[in-house]
């Protein structure tokens, strides 16, 4: 449960330091490259082994996504993270730090589900139309539903936006079984 | 289960269609993390407000009540089976509220003023939040009306005024339920039992945690004396969820401030508040708030001050200062909270914190009841501050000599216990102490109206008319001189409540009914 508290704390340690850097993307790539590396099996165990010494749980994760590192301070982040016995934190970290830097560049992610496949077109002008109403850029992930029936949602954050036939029915039915004579 | 009418169905389509071009719903939306023990807790809802309405979907809400930094802890008002992680919660942007109105008056509902009397569905429109702010200085008054509970024990040596609030704190089985019934029948005095009278008093019970087959029984006790027609009743069994225990209290005082705030007056019951406690430290042990002394969270106490904040007298000119909120001035809620105690330990947490926000407790006392003093009102340590000033004047100077009547028998009885050589001064206070005590025993579910318990307080306490009569022959004494009050003396009656002063002209009309009555009896 706590994990993503910890993880949103060294996210922004490091987001700071990589802003001070001038290497938010760069930090970012390395995160992404780290995410892929402790998702494998072997290392997740070895990480979550509490027999294994913080040495040769360095050696294990840096030994498998080394190569790919392109700044110092995420291999920092991998050995202060062990170190400190943190090391859960570091299979959320990535996402943590993807959230700030979407924040401090004004995008926002979001998904859009429909019951039928959108057009490139149509994606645009969602997203355009998103935008304007959150202030902030959205990048839709587009997935196909049918069991919507029709109509379209999108999600950005906690905000979302519903105008699908599954749920008018939904609320049509409440409002039947609610139904009154009035006067 | 469904009841549709095609008429109704008619309508509501007929609306869909009107409306259904370019409607996009706006939410904000959270999704569960983690259900169980009524409790869930959410990730998202960014925009969540304190105590907001969440929708669980499938007619399951919730309350929001930990505004975390990467997550809402909410209670359930219903069950949380069916809820399952990863699932989509609603926010609705409305706190949690109730319906209120006339149309509640007579009704059983629950916390959420739902009926659960199966008469039908209640017609209200309007809702109010049941967080409600209390009226603050410049929209009340001092407690100047009386609170007629009908007990002679209570009327004249604890008065209630109205806009009180006046705990009730005893073991259980002393009464406590009962005295609050008696004064809900006793209320239909105040208007013929009509709740359309302006002057009834409105009578709200609320039950936190109770046994289903006692709250059954108190609102069969309400239908059979007629007082059902002017109560509301709020009911959070026992087995309801704790949240629902939780909101009962305050779901109850957001109904009878819609009463207040057009100027009537309204009593409402809280039954019990320690259960009401137990309840809140169930729903804030398992929102992992930090548990304070006996496990209460460190806002117990406030959970209560603040409920009883809202019992009011409020100003005449309220609606002046404040006509948003009031419709007229006037109004009154007093506030009857039942405490109930283990072992007559009242230094216990909750009793303690409930007293010291009270103006005066109603001991009853379980020694008491078992030796036949019923109501088991210890006269002794039951005390109303502010109910003085609203007390009848009359009753008020005639109940001034039965409580040194009283006191000094109390005294005396300790040590009469020990010696038989007694003077006959001693004597006289012990016999006039023991027909006074015989007295205030009084049956349950029959009230006595004020002038009738001036008449007979003044017979027994001030002119002693009791003392050469033998203990068992009190009641039957007391009885006849009511009939023959009630048949020769009706005037008088009618007249003693009204009056500012005890004049010597009315001492004397009292005394003629009462010799009267002795006359009459002794030659029966």
């Amino acid at each position: 449960m706590l994990a993503p508290v910890v993880s949103k704390r060294y996210a922004e340690a490091l987001f700071a330091a990589a802003q001070d850097a001038r290497l938010v993307t760069e930090v970012e790539s390395d995160l992404m490259a780290l995410a892929t590396g402790v998702r494998e099996p072997a290392i997740a165990a070895a990480l979550r082994n509490p027999t294994l010494d913080a040495k040769t749980q360095k050696a294990t994760v840096l030994g498998a996504v080394d190569a790919r590192l392109r700044t110092n301070l995420v291999r920092n982040v991998i050995a202060l993270a062990i170190d400190r016995r943190r090391a859960e934190m570091l299979f959320s970290l990535a996402d943590a730090y993807h959230r700030l830097a979407l924040e401090s560049r004004g995008e926002a992610e979001g998904v859009v589900e429909s019951a039928k496949a959108l057009s490139e077109a149509e994606m645009r002008d969602i997203e355009a139309t998103l935008s304007k109403a959150t202030g902030k850029r959205v990048r839709l992930q587009a997935h196909v539903r049918p069991e919507l029936l029709g109509g379209l949602r999108a999600t950005v954050g906690s905000l979302r936006y519903d105008s699908t036939a599954k749920t008018r029915l939904a609320e049509l039915r409440e409002k039947l079984l609610s139904a009154r004579i009035e006067g | 289960m469904v009841d549709l009418r095609p008429a109704e169905v008619r309508s509501v389509l007929k609306k869909e269609i009107e409306g259904y071009q370019g409607k996009v719903g706006v939410e904000s939306v959270g999704t569960v993390l983690q259900v169980g023990d009524g409790v869930a807790r959410i990730y998202g809802l960014d925009n969540c407000q304190m105590s907001e309405l969440l929708d669980f979907g499938n007619g399951v809400y919730g309350i929001a009540l930990n505004l975390e930094e990467d997550s809402v802890g909410a209670v359930l008002l219903g069950s949380d089976e069916g809820i399952r992680e990863g699932d989509t919660v609603r926010s609705t942007g409305r706190v949690i509220s109730v319906p209120v109105g006339e149309a509640l008056v007579g009704r059983v509902v629950d916390s959420l003023g739902r009926p659960i009397d199966g008469r039908g569905p209640v017609d209200l429109k309007d809702y109010m939040p049941i967080e409600g702010r209390a009226a603050n200085v410049v929209e009340r008054e001092p407690v100047k009306q009386p609170v007629q509970t009908g007990i002679k024990a209570v009327d004249a040596m604890i008065p209630i005024g109205r806009g009180q609030r006046e705990l009730i704190i005893g073991d259980r089985q002393t009464g406590k339920t009962a005295l609050i019934v008696d004064t809900f029948i006793s209320q239909k005095n105040t208007g013929g039992g009509d709740p359309k009278n302006p002057d009834q008093v409105i009578c709200v019970y609320v039950a936190v945690g109770q046994k289903q087959s006692t709250i059954k029984d108190v609102v069969v006790k309400l239908q059979e004396n007629g007082a059902l027609p002017y109560t509301i009743v709020v009911s959070a069994p026992a087995g309801a969820e704790a949240s629902m225990q939780y909101i009962a209290p305050y779901a109850g005082v957001t109904m009878a401030e819609y009463f207040a705030f057009r100027g009537r007056h309204v009593v409402i019951a809280y039954d019990d508040l320690y259960k009401h406690a137990l309840a809140y430290r169930q729903m804030s042990l398992l929102l992992r708030r930090p548990p304070g002394r006996e496990a209460f969270p460190g806002d117990v106490f406030n959970l209560h001050s603040r409920l009883l904040e809202r019992a009011c007298k409020l100003s005449k000119r309220a609606h002046e200062f404040n006509p948003k909120q009031y419709k007229a001035g006037g109004g009154s809620i007093t506030a009857l909270p039942v405490v109930e105690t283990q072992e007559g330990d009242v230094s216990a947490y909750i009793p303690t914190n409930v007293i010291s926000i009270t103006d005066g407790q109603i001991f009853l006392e379980a020694d008491l009841f078992y030796s036949g003093v019923r109501p088991a009102v210890n006269v002794g340590i039951s005390v109303s501050r502010v109910g003085g000033s609203a007390q009848v004047p009359v009753m008020k100077k005639v109940a001034g000599t039965i409580k040194l009547d009283l006191a000094q028998y109390r005294e005396l009885a300790a040590f009469a216990q020990f010696g038989s050589d007694l003077d006959k001064a001693t004597q006289r206070q012990l016999t006039r102490g023991e027909r006074l005590v015989e007295l205030l025993k009084q049956g349950q579910y029959r009230p006595v109206a004020v002038g009738e318990q001036i008449v007979t307080i003044y017979a027994g306490s001030t002119m002693g008319a009791f003392d050469d009569l033998p203990k068992s022959a009190v009641r039957g004494f007391e009885e006849h001189l009511l009939q023959v009050a009630r048949t020769k003396y009706a005037e008088l009656l009618k007249k003693l409540p009204t009056e500012k002063k005890l004049t010597e002209e009315l001492e004397a009309q009292i005394k003629v009914c009462v010799e009267d009555a002795k006359k009459s009896f002794s030659s029966k």
